[in-house]
Formats: structure tokens, C-alpha cells, sequence
């Protein structure tokens, strides 16, 4: 588990991150998000030991990240926010110094090289200098890079940044496959849809924690749940009667689609499709609206962003 | 202590700057010069009357440029392997490694310092050979090495190990890497200064050398203990990205 503590860090005049308080569970894949400046990356740099928060602590499996780096390295792989490969080395080569660096014994990082280039599509320009590569074979090389040691904790800074499709779902589908093997991925992104559809929870942090859940509980938070009923016909008499309910929330029509926020829709489904029968209203369908992480993330952050 | 760590973060700059022509170019182009100045020099001097005497002057002085070698070499690589791993933005990475401080210092000072000595020791040598066979055909007695080149050969690890110092230093302040080899290479010059007057070339007095390589160890030591101390991990990411 990871588990940091009141974790604070200031450089100069400039707070990056404020009392953060996260208990990462092991096998979990946790989802950092925010705004550009936010403090993640200094949050990830802090939770791997690489810089030392002003104040708080940090531990991993129990131990202390700050006076214990070095034990935690060995047991954390780190993709950082640009890939930093040496570029007139081989990509194999970069592996090699690596992998020597983690301590990995030749035979099993010969093993290891192979079947993570392959894995990544990146095996067949294993021999080219990485200054030849593109923007996205350097990104999946880091993310090889950072699992070379095969790391219980895996720091993921915008993996899926400058890949194309294919490339992103090789990682996305790597990323499940590690949860899999119970490792725990650490991920900060911006890319929402990515964070909602991977993680288990996610932190928004803004300096501070600003939320932290997994994405269905922070829509359930956040919004009330909103149904849709879709009617044959729809019109506005129903739409009154419907507002008039003590559980419902709201009520809106769209055409012949009813949209209602309720509180409990498992109790109040019933009792809504019931009336619209007995007032003869023809009911095609009935669903519930998904709000996207993208809203839930906009409602806790946007109005920050906004200069007064 | 690890070695393994050690070795190979030396082993990977020297194949980067290997790979780095305009490096390679730099530190292979020097002592090519100043072999071929002094060949030249020698073989004008030997075709003229009072050879041996001229001989006796030009000489240790000549092989006083080779001083320059462990002190620019040391400037150049050392500058160029911590820029790059800037420029490269590697740091982050190879800091998440398990290693040290005090092992990515080493390793990286490893890597500018034995190199300038194969350079320097070699330069050395072919001038020794060289000039040797030519005095040897031509006067028939061989000239070198002096004692004062014997002070010479004793400066070039100092020079050396203060050049790679100054250069680690002077990177962790510059972002460029013509820059910092420019500065670093500037900066070493006082060094050199220091190192000639005390190479032999006023006084060959033992006592007097010996004292003036313990003063020069320990600027050494002032130094590489300065920029260890700057060498920190936080400002390496902190300030350096």
C-alpha cells in the first residue's frame, strides 16, 4: 500500500502541493487528475522518492520513501512526463543500462527486453538509435523502461501522451493487464475518458485534494442520477405531474424523451413507469445518463480556474 | 558501494560521447596538434647550429602544452555528460534507479577522467617516442623525458580530477552544452596557470614540487567536495528541469 500522509511541498514562495492525504491499496490502478500546475507530478515525484516533501510523509509497504529511497526504487517503476531516453544509444541499449542499473540478471533482462518491446510493437527497431524514433515509440519505450525490473508499483506521468490509437489501447490493455497481476498502477492524465474507463479511483487534486472516490461514486456525488424515459409521445401535462412527485429532482422534456433526476431510481423507477402507464403514455425505453468523468472533473475544478 | 552502477554509467557516457562527433572531433583533434607543433618544432630546430641547446630550451616548454589536454578533455566531457542528461531530460529516470548520489558522480566523473588520462599519458608517450627518435637519428642522445616533465605526468591526474570537478560544477549551472564546455573550458584556466607554474618550469627543486602538488591535492579535494555537496539529488530535478 501506498500511503502518504499530510504530504506538503513548497518550492520558494510557491505551494505545489498542500496536506494530501492518499492510501493507494495494492492492485489498485489510482488515477491522479488536474489542471496543468496542479502538483501532480511533484506528488508523483515525492511518492517515488525522488524529491522530499517539505513536510508529511510517504511510505510504500511500509517504507519510509524519503529516508528510504533507494529500497523503494528497487520495488517502483517510473515513467516520467517526457520520455528522457539517451538518443544516440540504441533503444535496446537504453534497456540494457537500465535493467543493469535495477540490478536485473542478464539472462532474465534479455528475457524481459524481448518480450516487453514485443508486447509494445517496438522489438523490430530495437537495434535503431531512439533519436529515429517517434514521439509515441519513445513515450511506449519509457513505459518498457519503467516495467523493466517488473516493479510491484508502476508511476505512470500521461502515458497515453502523443500516441496514436492503436498504440494508446496496446497501453491501456497493458495497464488492465498489470492490474491483473496485482500490481499497482499509479496513472496522472489528462485524458478523462482514460482515467474513468482504467481506474478504480482517482484523486483531483488542485494543490490540495480536492475529491477522491472511484469515478462512479464522485458522479453519484456530484450529480443526482438522471433517467431517461423515452415515450412513444411525450408532452407537457405529463412533464408537470412527473415535477409534482416529492422524489423527483427535476423533470425536462426533450421531444418525447423525458429526462428526470431522482434520488434512488431502483425504488422510484418503478413507481414513475407505473404513472405513465396509468395515464396511457406508451414507454419505448428507459436508461440512465452517464455523466462523464469530464463533468465531474469540470464541476470540482473549472470554477478555480476562473480569474475573479 | 555499486560498482556494477558505477561501470555501466561509465560505460554509457563514453559510447555517448563516442556517438557525439562534435566531442569526439574536439578531444581527438588536440593532441594531434600539439604532437604535430612540436615534431615541427623539433625538426627545425635539429636542422639548425646549436640544436642542442635550443633544444633545451623549447622542450619543456613544449611539453608543458600538454597540460592543457587533462584539463580541456576533463572540461569538455564532464560539461557535455551532465548537459546532455539536462538537454535529454534522462535525469528523472536514472534517478528513480537505485543508485546514489555519490555513484552517479562517480561514475559520471569516471568517464570524463579516464579518458583524458588515456589521452593525456598517451600524448606523453608519442611525444617521448617521437621526438626521442629524432633527437636519437639526428644528435645522437635522447632528450626526454625531463625532470620537469616527470612534475609534468605527476599534475596530469590532479589536472585531471580538477577539470572533471569544475566542469560537474559549472553544468549543473548551464543549460547549454557549447556553453558549458565554452565556461567550463574558460574556467579551468586559472588551473592550468597554477599547474604550469608550479610544472617544473621555475624551479625543479623536489621540495618545492612536492609542496605545490599538496596545495593543488587539496584544492582538488576543496573542489570535488563543493561540487558534491551541489551534486544533490533534489536540485538535480528541481533546478536542472
Amino acid at each position: 500500500m501506498i500511503k502518504a500522509v499530510s504530504l506538503s511541498r513548497r518550492f520558494g514562495a510557491t505551494q505545489a502541493v498542500k496536506d494530501l492525504n492518499l492510501e493507494i491499496q495494492k492492485g489498485e490502478v489510482f488515477a491522479l487528475l488536474g489542471p496543468n500546475g496542479a502538483g501532480k507530478t511533484t506528488t508523483i515525484r515525492m511518492l517515488t522518492g525522488l524529491i522530499a516533501p517539505t513536510t508529511g510523509t510517504c511510505t510504500i509497504e511500509g517504507v519510509d520513501v524519503t529516508r528510504n529511497p533507494m529500497q523503494v526504487h528497487r520495488n517502483v517503476g517510473v515513467q516520467p512526463e517526457v520520455p528522457g531516453h539517451y538518443e544516440t544509444l540504441t533503444a535496446q541499449r537504453n534497456l540494457e543500462f537500465y535493467g543493469k542499473l535495477f540490478g536485473v540478471e542478464k539472462g532474465v533482462l534479455e528475457k524481459r527486453i524481448r518480450s516487453l518491446m514485443g508486447a509494445f510493437d517496438l522489438w523490430d527497431r530495437r537495434g535503431d538509435s531512439v533519436q529515429t524514433y517517434s514521439k509515441g515509440m519513445k513515450q511506449k519505450l519509457a513505459i518498457v523502461r519503467a516495467l523493466l525490473h517488473d516493479p510491484e508499483y508502476v508511476f505512470l506521468d500521461e502515458p497515453m501522451s502523443g500516441l496514436d490509437p492503436v498504440a494508446s489501447k496496446t497501453v491501456k490493455d497493458f495497464i488492465l493487464d498489470l492490474k491483473a497481476r496485482g500490481k499497482t498502477v499509479v496513472l496522472s492524465t489528462h485524458n478523462l475518458d482514460d482515467a474513468d474507463r482504467l481506474s478504480d479511483r482517482v484523486a483531483v487534486i488542485q494543490g490540495s485534494l480536492l475529491a477522491l472516490d472511484s469515478p462512479d461514486n464522485l458522479r453519484n456525488t456530484l450529480f443526482k442520477r438522471t433517467i431517461v424515459f423515452q415515450l412513444k409521445t411525450a408532452d407537457d401535462v405529463i412533464v408537470g405531474k412527473l415535477r409534482a412527485l416529492p422524489y423527483v429532482h427535476s423533470a425536462e422534456r426533450s421531444e418525447n424523451k423525458l429526462v428526470l433526476q431522482l434520488e434512488d431510481p431502483e425504488e422510484e423507477n418503478p413507481q414513475i413507469l407505473e404513472l405513465l402507464v396509468k395515464e396511457g403514455y406508451r414507454v419505448q425505453f428507459v436508461g440512465e445518463f452517464r455523466h462523464s468523468l469530464e463533468e465531474v472533473y469540470l464541476k470540482l475544478v473549472a470554477p478555480k480556474e476562473v480569474p475573479q | 558501494m555499486n560498482w556494477v552502477a558505477i561501470r555501466e554509467i561509465f560505460a554509457k557516457d563514453i559510447q555517448e560521447t563516442i556517438k557525439n562527433r562534435y566531442v569526439f572531433m574536439s578531444i581527438s583533434v588536440l593532441p594531434i596538434i600539439i604532437i604535430a607543433e612540436n615534431v615541427l618544432a623539433v625538426s627545425q630546430i635539429l636542422g639548425s647550429p646549436g640544436a642542442l641547446d635550443q633544444l633545451g630550451q623549447i622542450v619543456p616548454l613544449s611539453s608543458l602544452i600538454i597540460l592543457l589536454i587533462p584539463a580541456v578533455v576533463t572540461a569538455l566531457l564532464g560539461a557535455t555528460s551532465v548537459v546532455i542528461e539536462k538537454n535529454n531530460r534522462s535525469l528523472e529516470p536514472l534517478l528513480s534507479t537505485p543508485i546514489t548520489d555519490t555513484e552517479l558522480l562517480l561514475g559520471k566523473c569516471l568517464a570524463s577522467f579516464v579518458p583524458a588520462m588515456a589521452i593525456s599519458y598517451g600524448t606523453f608517450i608519442a611525444l617521448i617516442a617521437i621526438v626521442d627518435a629524432m633527437t636519437l637519428n639526428a644528435l645522437g642522445l635522447a632528450l626526454l623525458p625531463t625532470l620537469a616533465m616527470v612534475y609534468q605526468l605527476a599534475l596530469v591526474p590532479l589536472l585531471g580530477l580538477l577539470g572533471t570537478f569544475v566542469s560537474l560544477l559549472i553544468s549543473t549551472r548551464i543549460k547549454d552544452v557549447r556553453a558549458a564546455q565554452q565556461v567550463s573550458t574558460f574556467a579551468v584556466l586559472p588551473v592550468l596557470a597554477f599547474a604550469a607554474i608550479i610544472s617544473g618550469l621555475f624551479s625543479t627543486d623536489p621540495l618545492y614540487q612536492v609542496g605545490m602538488l599538496v596545495v593543488m591535492g587539496v584544492l582538488t579535494v576543496v573542489i570535488a567536495r563543493f561540487t558534491i555537496r551541489r551534486f544533490s539529488r533534489e536540485s538535480i530535478l528541481v533546478e536542472w528541469s
